[in-house]
């Protein structure tokens, strides 16, 4: 894994538009939540319940924060950090499932599922849906599912105001629960 | 659906959820008019999101519109890392009320004992009634679980802006901060301390009243982070003072600093340091080192007098600031009355400082003597203090135990051993802290913070006793001492493997092993040095730049060497070397770091002298310069001089293989002169008289070549007294002692006293069995050359 000033360089990169940055950072920081995760999903930390907010923070603050206090490079960091959230929980969710299937897969000793009541995976298919005609859409859900960021925060991120991500939260939300609850309308929105 | 008519969807879903809901349908209808297929879309979506209501919700739920206890949350007005904060309305009939409702992140845990801090804190601050402070009206948890707390609401703006915006002179200014110190103050006098004081933090309404805001909420928020600060809270360190960048314990002085800051920026219309872009480890490295430009020279027109004041309340060491933020305000009032300021007159402290370097061996005991009454006053005032907060006795008293017994351990345990004569009131000193931390030990039992403290100040303990460099000779109460961190540090790793207890662990083994080293338990110390030595390096590996981790490595590798004979233990020197080296560079004038990386120039210096003298020279050459740069700066450190007397003792070795007698025998002189000061100063020293018998024995060896044997047996004669006195308990000291006999077998024979030089000669084979080398090059080496000495003696 590249060192902190190293990361912190990527996500300048990345934040000037460097692909290739992205490409090298995303892994790192997927490995990072994952580990962080781990040690919560594992009840390490009793009397902590899983809080996407703080794995996120504390991933950021082991990768980067030493380095550079740049609010630049968190709002990168966040982004990157939502994306990889979203893959942690859903890989999880998805050897959760497969678990289901084979019971020889269930003692992995992990209890994520937070009291949900969808599924992740649908959730994910969901949402690559709404991404192929409202991208950022996508990336709010991102921000304040995934990586438990509040209004005012991913506002910030986004470079939107509060009232605009509010309002585009709350229609992101209706669209994939429709997606995710079978009243699917007649036709989804297609590329032209 | 076309890209276009989802945009259009959105839109009108957008604007019809910002209605009131009975009168969504009806503007949805009007604005689909004539396009059914949009309108279902939108009326599907609408359907869709009164039933999403939760969905996706359950971690940060929306607050606004919601209500907690008597108070309705109107909206969002902050956010920061450690919750976001709201405007609310009290609304219970009787009063409508403005205010601001603080909802933490809801990751704090529901421990009751957390539980109990926060709403005894909370009671506290409640107390805190003062024109210039927003007050706490309130506090709880809410239903789900999440602390609140509940302020005075203030409308207002950050002074700095203030006072720009308003085009305020110094004058008005500086009236304002007299105001806003005067909120301080009274919070310290109710034993609170602010930690966090910044521009954001003081807020002017539009009467021209600064109000201070989160008045102890740091601390309130996290109480376990009382000592060290959270690192969440260090993102913006402008205002944060030395110790509190540093995570050490924070106190009203933390408070003055910060508000020197801001009087810096009130007055030059900067901050004292630029630390915007600066990477965090720079700018804490920058708050602690670097003094600051004084105001006049970044702003023109700003007096002398006004340049002291700032700078006093800036000064590095807390107690170097004005003593109180009273004695701050009153020093500026002084100012705006043209009377002479305190802070110009400041002299006082660092003269007292000369009288104390010049006076150093009286001044110690006295010293002692004040610590330990000033700690027992501490305890007696607070005691006073806190009957005011009957229920949180305990609590209070167990904190200030806690923090006693950590400012005794870690900062004066250091100071007094650089003292001259201080060996018996470290003695006592220690076996008071023992008990006490045993009895901290007892009631930490779940308190993974206090553990880590706890087991930190086990391993300081067991450096006094016999671990470190200064010990009291106590290598059995240092096992103990070690072996209650190690322990302790296991359980922590095993509940979390954090870098922290992970640290500690490193730590802790590495004590251990050189215990079981010192007192000649081979298998042991091998076993610990190679657990000690793998974890630091994965430590290393996973954290790649890490300080801590490097130091952990660097000292892991120079215990292996220790260990180990010969070439393997350069192999390990010469890895640990340019580790040593680059974490001097980073902090050139530490002491410590000073030392270190001189000790393993010595370390390979020595493998050359036995081995090829001129790949020595580079070596002994650095590391004298490095002893004598350090005792430069504190000429009366006592390990500095003892540090110079083993180069100029080197030196001597160096002398001699180059076959120049008389410099080797000049050097052995010099080494001989110090380490008889030294053992002078403090008799009670083991490791000095250690010292100066190996000096006594290695000044003799040269004295024998110039075949001066009478002053060789006199040498060797005080030496081994020196050694036989204090007995054999440790494997360095066997080993030198064993060395001593052979030397002296040499002399012995020299004048033709056989017999005593055949006594000599088999006790040394004896003991050096004893120690039980492994067979090694040198090992084989001294054992070939006593047995061919003990020759004659058989044949006798």
């Amino acid at each position: 894994m590249p060192a902190g000033h190293e990361i912190t360089e990527l996500l300048e990169r990345w934040g000037a538009g460097d692909k290739q940055a992205f490409d090298q950072l995303m892994p790192c920081i997927y490995d990072e939540l994952k580990r962080v995760a781990s040690g919560y999903l594992r009840g390490e930390r009793p009397g902590h319940t899983l809080q996407t907010t703080a794995l996120v923070h504390e991933a950021y603050l082991r990768m980067v924060h030493l380095h550079s206090p740049k609010i630049d490079n968190r709002k990168h960091f966040l982004v990157l950090a939502a994306q990889a959230m979203r893959r942690v929980l859903v890989d999880h969710a998805r050897r959760h499932n497969a678990g289901k299937r084979d019971a020889q897969l269930l003692d992995s000793g992990l209890v994520i599922q937070p009291n949900l009541d969808f599924d992740l995976v649908a959730l994910d298919g969901a949402l690559n849906s709404l991404s192929q005609f409202d991208p950022e859409k996508e990336r709010i859900v991102e921000l304040r599912y995934f990586a438990g960021l509040s209004v005012a925060e991913t506002a910030e991120v986004v470079g939107r105001s509060p009232a605009t991500v509010k309002r585009e939260w709350a229609v992101a939300k209706a669209w994939l629960y429709r997606q995710l609850n079978g009243e699917a309308p007649n036709d989804s929105p297609a590329m032209e | 659906m076309t890209p276009r008519q989802w945009s259009e969807v959105d839109g009108i879903l957008q604007s019809a959820l910002e209605l009131p809901e009975s009168e969504q349908d009806a503007w949805i209808a009007r604005e689909c008019e004539g396009r059914p297929e949009v309108r279902s879309e939108v009326a599907s979506l609408l359907h869709a999101h009164r039933a999403a209501d939760t969905f996706l919700e359950p971690h940060t739920p929306a607050h606004e519109g919601r209500r907690i206890g008597p108070y309705l949350l109107v909206e969002e007005i902050g956010a920061g890392g450690m919750g976001t904060v709201y405007r609310a309305r009290r609304e219970d009939g009787s009063f409508q009320q403005e205010v601001a409702v603080k909802l933490m992140r809801a990751s704090l845990e529901l421990r009751p004992e957390a539980v109990r801090r926060f709403l005894e804190e909370r009671q506290i601050l409640a107390a805190l009634a003062h024109p210039n402070i927003a007050r706490l009206l309130d506090g709880g948890y809410t239903s789900e679980g999440t602390p609140y707390i509940v302020m005075e609401y203030v409308a207002g703006t950050p002074i700095t802006d203030y006072c720009d915006s308003n085009g305020l002179d110094l004058k008005a200014r500086l009236r304002l901060f007299l105001q806003l110190a005067d909120g301080v103050q009274f919070a310290h006098q109710h034993l609170v301390i602010h930690r966090d004081i910044k521009p954001a933090n003081v807020l002017v309404t539009g009467e021209g009243t600064p109000k201070l805001l989160d008045f102890g909420i740091a601390k309130l928020l996290d109480p376990e982070a009382a000592g060290a600060e959270t690192t969440l809270r260090v993102l913006t360190p402008d205002y944060a003072s030395p110790e509190q960048v540093r995570g050490r314990p924070m106190s009203t002085a933390s408070d003055v600093y910060s508000l020197g800051v801001l009087l810096y920026e009130l007055v030059a219309g900067r901050r004292p340091y630029k630390l915007a872009d600066t990477p965090l480890d720079q700018a804490i490295e920058t708050i602690c080192v670097k003094d600051p430009a004084p105001p006049s020279a970044v702003s023109q027109g700003v007096p002398d007098d006004l340049d002291a004041i700032v700078m006093k309340a800036l000064r590095k060491e807390p107690e170097s600031r004005y003593a109180s933020v009273r004695e701050f305000a009153e020093d500026i009032d002084r100012y705006l009355g043209f009377r002479p300021v305190l802070a110009r007159q400041g002299t006082y402290r660092y003269v007292a400082r000369k009288f104390v370097r010049r006076h150093r061996a009286g001044v110690a005991t006295a010293a002692a003597a004040c610590i330990l009454l000033a700690a027992s006053a501490a305890v007696v005032i607070r005691e006073s203090q806190v009957a005011r907060f009957e229920r949180d006795r305990a609590q209070r008293r167990f904190n200030e135990v806690r923090r006693l017994a950590h400012s005794v351990i870690f900062d004066l345990q250091d100071k007094i051993a650089a003292l001259p004569g201080s060996t018996p009131v470290r003695k006592e000193l220690i076996a008071n802290f023992i008990g006490y931390v045993d009895g901290l030990a007892k009631e930490a039992a779940g308190d993974p913070g206090l553990q880590q403290e706890l087991a930190e100040a086990y391993i300081q303990i067991g450096n006094v006793q016999g671990g470190g460099n200064e010990n009291l000779g106590d290598p059995k109460g240092a096992l103990a001492s070690f072996q209650r961190a190690e322990q302790i540090a296991r359980a922590l790793v095993a509940a979390q493997p954090s870098f922290a207890a992970r640290k500690l662990l490193v730590e802790s083994l590495r004590n251990v092993g050189r215990i079981y080293y010192q007192t000649n338990e081979r298998a042991r110390a091998e076993a610990y040095r190679k657990e000690t030595l793998a974890m630091a390096r994965d430590l290393r590996k996973q954290y790649p730049g890490n300080e801590d981790a490097e130091i952990l490595m660097a000292n892991s590798l120079f215990d292996m060497a220790t260990l180990t004979r010969d070439s393997q233990s350069l192999q390990y020197r010469l890895e640990a070397l340019p580790i040593f080296e680059e974490l001097l560079r980073a902090k050139p004038s530490d002491p410590k770091r000073q030392r270190n990386a001189a000790l393993i120039h010595k370390f390979i210096a020595g493998y050359w002298l036995d081995v090829d003298h001129d790949r020595a020279l580079p070596h002994l050459q650095r590391a004298m310069a490095l002893d004598e740069a350090r005792l430069a700066n504190d000429p009366g450190h006592q390990g500095a001089k003892l540090d110079l007397s083993i180069d100029y003792n080197q030196f001597g070795e160096y002398y001699q293989a180059k076959h120049d007698l008389s410099a080797a025998i000049e050097y052995g002189r010099k080494t001989l002169a110090i380490r008889r000061d030294l053992v002078a100063a403090d008799p009670k020293d083991v490791w000095k008289q250690e010292r100066l018998a190996f000096a006594l024995t290695s000044t003799a060896n040269l004295l024998i070549k110039t075949h001066d044997y009478r002053a060789a047996l006199a040498s060797l004669d005080e030496s081994r007294r020196i050694s036989e006195r204090l007995g054999m308990s440790d494997r360095e000291r066997m080993n030198d002692y064993t060395w001593t006999l052979i030397v002296t077998g040499e002399a012995d024979r020299a004048v033709g006293n056989e017999q005593a030089a055949c006594e000599q000669f088999s006790k040394a084979r004896d003991l050096y069995r004893k120690l039980g080398y492994s067979p090694s090059e040198q090992g084989a080496r001294m054992l070939a050359k006593l047995e061919k000495e003990l020759a004659p003696c058989a044949k006798r």
